[in-house]
């Protein structure tokens, strides 16, 4: 068994790194080089950095190791038309790396099962994200999943922490942290709650301060306001909503309210009856959460991540083998139809984006056709988290293929789209 | 098609041309302008990028605003306009391939007036404005221009969008969202990148100058308060043209295959058939 483990890790970490060292997501490395250049090179802190700044301390901490090489007298070469150079792209990917072969010691280690933990390290998806991509999507599913488990454990002060943790790298991580607060006030369990709000508040606190230089209307505006969905920027275009209605939001549509209520209340509903375990309803709660952010908001190819290990956690303990051979399916399928429609098979290998495979690529309305064809798994996915537990049936793959083809035929080939 | 139409407006007074229209769906549409300088010089006044070209039909009546200033300057950053005059005008209409169908283009109304142009030399302005144009000095070199951000505080009407520009001498450098007021405050920090660039200001600053616009899309524009701009530069390789040979990049797509998909797959049915009895 342990030369499986050694040998399917390896594995992960080859394809990663192998991938990392030249390929990259221009726009997206760009914003992370400059800031880690600015930082190492003026001594200037970032105040505007583009995301959370958890990310940015992780990776000038990484970062770091590259401005002693290149102090060194390193010469480091630019591939193609990437913004940063090789090496520097990598080290900035070495976190998210490190994440995901966290993730898999994580799965394996509470499922006992090499299986699930591969679907997760060795699905396409995550390593296209990690490596390929550069997103860092799997350095917020680290904290999450510990915080799972930790539930799992009834540690649930840790689990807070790992979740608030897990929030402050994406916001994606405070929905469990939220569930856990509104359990315990309609639990009357007053006292964890404070405890829960201390620890929240505190972290959040210590992680935000260096963002305070910068001005508070700044960091209201440019942080608190743009990631609750409040900017006044009318900016994204992903996300069925949008490309179905032709509307462009200033955050999220108003519809992820009327979702974010449905699943608070269903949690509370759900902890009322009590049949279920605090793990396995926080879990089912999440899951449906992430599909409803998918679904109801301006939402980013990234985010179909999220429901993979969560997927994975919730297969294992609900006995449900056919979600977990699902998310593998599920992943493959995303990567799909993230590189032929939403960038082109080129752009993150060259740093510019070009038809290669005509029929597949640069297709009319492609974000419809994509959002459609994820639309149609996120379903599946949710009967297979609700409904009795199912197989995982190569029909499910002929489904997916009808759906996609049905939408090739409708919205890239007949054009038939309201706007 | 090209209608074509015999004018006479100088651009001494900062003419503003406001055209009301009615344009097919399914069809684009634009105007374009030519003049002569005070010597006689004939001169074109409209370039491709400008918000008056390749507009699609809406099927609805709307009006249409021109700075006739503006659309000489930017395609003639080095032409005196002094004295200059527009002089003819055209309204065209044109159909992708295989379009077809009864289309048309209804103007109701063609006016020219002088613009009102407020200066200030405070970074604050109340008042009613359609965009305000802050000088930010001398003009820049924008090779390695990265991203703009702006930090502002901004009320209007009800229905205010604007958009903000960083032009520098007469043409775009860089292009932020189309912004909204908000209900939870008046301050914004808009983002402005080079990458964004698909449309140019109504007004723009000085051809000698860099200057920050902020350009009412709808609505009207009553308080404006300045607070920051910081400019940022990254020496990188422009990524949005650029050639590579198709045969290396297949070649590289098929390697990134490989890696992608390939062997994370062939590992995995490893572990699910050949490991199987190791869970």
């Amino acid at each position: 068994m342990k030369t499986r483990v050694w040998a399917t890790l390896l594995v992960g970490l080859i394809v990663r790194v192998e991938i990392a060292s030249f390929a990259g997501h221009a726009t997206d490395l760009g914003f992370f080089t400059y800031s880690a250049r600015l930082y190492y090179e003026t001594g200037r802190f970032d105040t505007l950095f583009s995301s959370l700044p958890l990310l940015y301390y992780i990776q000038l901490l990484f970062y770091s190791m590259y401005a002693i090489i290149r102090d060194a007298g390193f010469p480091d070469i630019v591939f193609l038309y990437h913004p940063n150079y090789m090496l520097e792209g990598l080290i900035l990917r070495i976190p998210v790396i490190l994440a995901d072969a966290g993730i898999f010691y994580l799965l394996l280690k509470f499922t006992g099962k090499l299986r699930y933990a591969a679907f997760y390290l060795l699905n396409p998806f995550i390593i296209y994200l990690t490596a390929a991509w550069g997103m860092y999507d799997s350095l917020m599913m680290l904290p999450l999943v510990t915080g799972f488990i930790l539930v799992s454990r009834n540690q649930t002060r840790l689990a807070s922490l790992a979740f608030v943790i897990s929030g402050l790298i994406k916001l994606f991580g405070i929905i469990p942290f939220g569930l856990m607060a509104i359990d315990n006030i309609a639990q009357k369990r007053f006292k964890e709650f404070a405890i829960q709000l201390g620890i929240g508040s505190g972290v959040s606190l210590i992680t935000f301060a260096p963002y305070f230089q910068g001005g508070l209307e700044n960091f209201y505006v440019g942080f608190v306001l743009r990631f609750l969905g409040g900017s006044g920027a009318l900016s994204r275009s992903y996300g069925i909503i949008a490309a179905f209605s032709g509307l462009r939001f200033t955050g999220s549509t108003p519809l992820i309210w009327l979702a974010g209520a449905v699943v608070i209340s269903a949690f509370i509903v759900d902890r009322r009856r009590g049949g279920r375990s605090m793990l396995k309803t926080l879990l089912l709660w999440s899951i449906v959460a992430a599909v409803s952010i998918d679904i109801f908001t301006q939402a980013e190819p990234q985010w179909l991540s999220w429901v993979i290990p969560l997927s994975i956690l919730y297969a294992f303990i609900t006995q449900r083998d056919g979600l977990a051979n699902f998310t593998y399916f599920f992943g493959i399928m995303s990567t799909f139809l993230s590189i032929t429609l939403l960038q082109t098979s080129t752009y993150l290998v060259t740093g510019v984006g070009s038809v290669l495979f005509n029929g597949l690529e640069a297709l009319p309305n492609s974000i419809i056709l994509s959002d459609v064809t994820a639309l149609s798994m996120l379903l599946m996915l949710l009967g297979y988290v609700i409904l009795k537990p199912t197989k995982f049936k190569i029909e499910v793959i002929a489904l997916t293929t009808l759906v996609y083809l049905q939408a090739y035929f409708w919205f890239s080939i007949m054009k038939v789209v309201p706007f | 098609m090209s209608v074509y139409h015999s004018i006479n407006i100088s651009l001494d007074q900062s003419p503003i041309i406001a055209v009301r229209l009615q344009v097919s769906r399914g069809i684009s549409y634009g105007l374009r302008f030519w003049g002569v300088t005070m010597d006689n010089k004939s001169f074109t006044a409209w370039h491709e990028g400008s918000a008056l070209q390749h507009r699609p039909g809406l099927g609805a009546p709307e009006t249409i605003l021109a700075s006739l200033v503006t659309e000489s300057s930017i395609p003639n950053p080095t032409l005196s306009l002094t004295g200059a005059r527009i002089t003819r005008m055209a309204l065209y209409v044109e159909a992708g391939p295989l379009i077809t169908g009864a289309f048309s283009l209804y103007v109701s109304s063609l006016r020219a007036n002088s613009a009102q142009v407020t200066k200030s030399s405070s970074n604050e302005v109340n008042g009613n404005f359609t965009a305000l144009v802050a000088d930010l000095g001398p003009t820049m070199a924008t090779k390695t221009l990265y991203q703009v951000f702006v930090g502002l505080d901004i009320k209007g009407s009800s229905d205010l969008s604007y958009v903000p520009y960083l032009t520098v001498g007469a043409s775009v450098a860089a292009q932020g969202y189309t912004y909204v007021t908000k209900i939870a405050t008046t301050y914004e920090l808009a983002l402005l990148s080079p990458l964004m660039v698909n449309s140019s200001p109504l007004f723009s600053g000085s051809v000698h100058s860099s200057s920050l616009v902020v350009s009412a899309k709808t609505g009207m524009i009553n308080f404006f308060h300045l607070n920051s701009v910081s400019i940022r530069f990254f020496v990188k390789q422009t990524a949005v043209s650029a050639s590579v040979d198709p045969a290396i990049a297949r070649n590289l797509v098929f390697y990134f295959f490989i890696f992608l998909f390939v062997i994370p797959v062939a590992m995995v049915i490893l572990v699910v058939k050949v490991f199987k009895d190791e869970d």
